[in-house]
């Protein structure tokens, strides 16, 4: 019968090939199982972090060349670690560790054989929690552009004349959050300020024609406060340069609607969404340039 | 702007289009841009699985996985996809560990109650690992401290050095003792 851990290798040089061949193969939980015969524990055990220490990065990148004899012998004499830093190296490795997981003849037959019985499993019921088309999406462009800034304009610059039961459907995020546009900071500050919720746009990543124009929209409406509010923290040259620069970037955000509300399948939605990314990386870079600059 | 394919989409999007099945021709590029997900990470889920259960139940275990990730994909949202269905494995597997409430040992041994267990613990080979320390105790003193010492790491000269024997009586003396616990191990535990 086959002991594992009988067959560590004496010299140091084989160790790390043997012990990564251990932690992509089949034997690691009998050897973990022999090791902690042989190494009862009392209790007392490291972190993998304290073992491996400074190594981390290099392990992920290159294997277990990057640590020293005396730190992999650390390992065997805890083997419950071994499991640890399997699962670091298969969640954080980089390609190295892809690499060898790849080598495996016999698992990618296991692997397709998987698939198949998985496959077949899979059945077409729709999930409750996809999102229904919402309705506003039907309306045309302008028409829902003009109503939701009236709205937004109503609330930012009377919010006297509303009821407090109302409850617009105003985003909260980017440039449409309460304290967006708060005023008592320094020019660059501010300016860092306004890039920092533009890049808000990254904090969801939808993927279906309706959720995406919606964030394209809200994101939109951000750009319409912008242009339409004071902003006393910015010499009037400031304030100015950031008017015109969100008419303009206004107007490629318009065409990322359009694009996203004509997507034909997520292919489309996915191209409409990289555009509307690379114009928000954009007018952040902008502004952040500008800051720079102050 | 040329035309993303699935196999260049990042897993957060693959998960996203995945759970999208409110029709069968969605439901069908569903299946296909979950079938990217499991090419990805099918071989790391297998290995994660394979340390981490009997190998009899691994087939099992790691279909399980897979299902129960297609049924809740719609809840991954940022992150590692990875971590996260790493997450669902090990869950399962001390789930597993769990309901089958007791882990069988060799003979003579106790039975440890799974509901009582650390959960992580749950997840070792119990069996292989008091099998085993009942076959080291079936060695010499000699046999067993020279395996325990070489297994550690120390070379031959110094084990010999330590036990006051010549380094080819250390090698016999391990060579013995390899043989002694691979039979006691097969009679054990098969």
């Amino acid at each position: 019968m086959n002991l594992p851990s009988l067959e560590i290798p004496a010299k140091s040089d084989e160790l790390a090939d043997w012990l990564e061949s251990q932690l992509l193969g089949e034997q690691l939980r009998a050897l973990v199982a022999e090791l902690m015969a042989m190494h009862p524990s009392d209790g007392q055990q490291d972190s993998l972090q304290e073992v491996i220490g400074g190594s981390r990065a290099d392990l992920l990148d290159n294997g277990l060349g990057a640590l020293s004899r005396e730190q992999m012998l650390c390992l065997l004499r805890q083997p419950t670690l071994l499991l640890d830093l399997q699962e670091c190296v298969l969640v954080e490795g980089g390609s190295y560790w892809q690499q060898k997981l790849d080598g495996g003849a016999s698992r990618g037959t296991q692997v397709d054989k998987h698939w198949r019985l998985l496959e077949q499993a899979l059945t077409p019921e729709p999930l409750a929690t996809v999102a229904p088309r919402s309705p506003w999406y039907q309306r045309p462009l302008w028409v829902s552009l003009a109503t939701a800034a009236a709205v937004l304009i109503a609330v930012f610059a009377g919010q006297h004349l509303m009821s407090p039961a109302v409850q617009p459907s105003i985003p909260t995020w980017g440039w449409s959050g309460d304290d967006s546009l708060a005023n008592e900071m320094p020019s660059p500050d501010y300016l860092r300020r306004l890039a920092g919720q533009a890049r808000e746009w990254f904090n969801k990543r939808p993927v279906d024609q309706v959720a995406l124009a919606e964030r394209i929209a809200q994101f939109r409406l951000g750009c319409t406060r912008l242009i339409t509010s004071e902003h006393p923290a910015l010499a009037d040259e400031d304030q100015q340069w950031l008017r015109e620069r969100c008419q303009m970037w206004a107007r490629d955000i318009d065409t990322h609607l359009a694009s996203a509300e004509s997507a034909s399948d997520a292919d489309s939605v996915l191209q409409a969404r990289a555009a509307m990314d690379a114009t928000v990386n954009r007018l952040a870079d902008a502004m952040e340039a500008r800051a720079d600059a102050l | 702007m040329p035309e993303l394919e699935s196999n260049d989409l990042p897993d957060a999007d693959l998960a996203a289009l995945s759970s999208q099945r409110s029709n069968t021709r969605e439901t069908e590029r569903a299946v296909q841009m979950f079938g990217v997900l499991y090419q990805r990470h099918s071989g790391a889920l297998l290995m994660f699985v394979v340390g981490r259960s009997r190998s009899s139940d691994c087939d099992d275990a790691v279909q399980s996985v897979w299902l129960k990730a297609w049924q809740n994909v719609n809840a991954f949202r940022t992150g590692s996809f990875r971590a996260w269905l790493f997450g669902i494995a090990r869950n399962h597997l001390i789930d597993e560990a769990r309901r089958k409430k007791s882990v069988p040992l060799a003979e003579g041994a106790s039975v440890v109650h799974g509901e009582h267990m650390d959960p992580a613990a749950s997840l070792l080979d119990e069996e292989r690992r008091q099998s085993f320390s009942e076959c080291l105790e079936q060695l010499t003193q000699r046999e067993r401290s020279v395996v325990i010492a070489i297994v550690a790491g120390t070379d031959y000269s110094e084990v010999s050095a330590q036990l006051k024997i010549d380094k080819n009586a250390a090698y016999k003396t391990m060579h013995y003792a390899r043989a002694k616990l691979s039979a006691c191990m097969q009679r054990k535990v098969g």
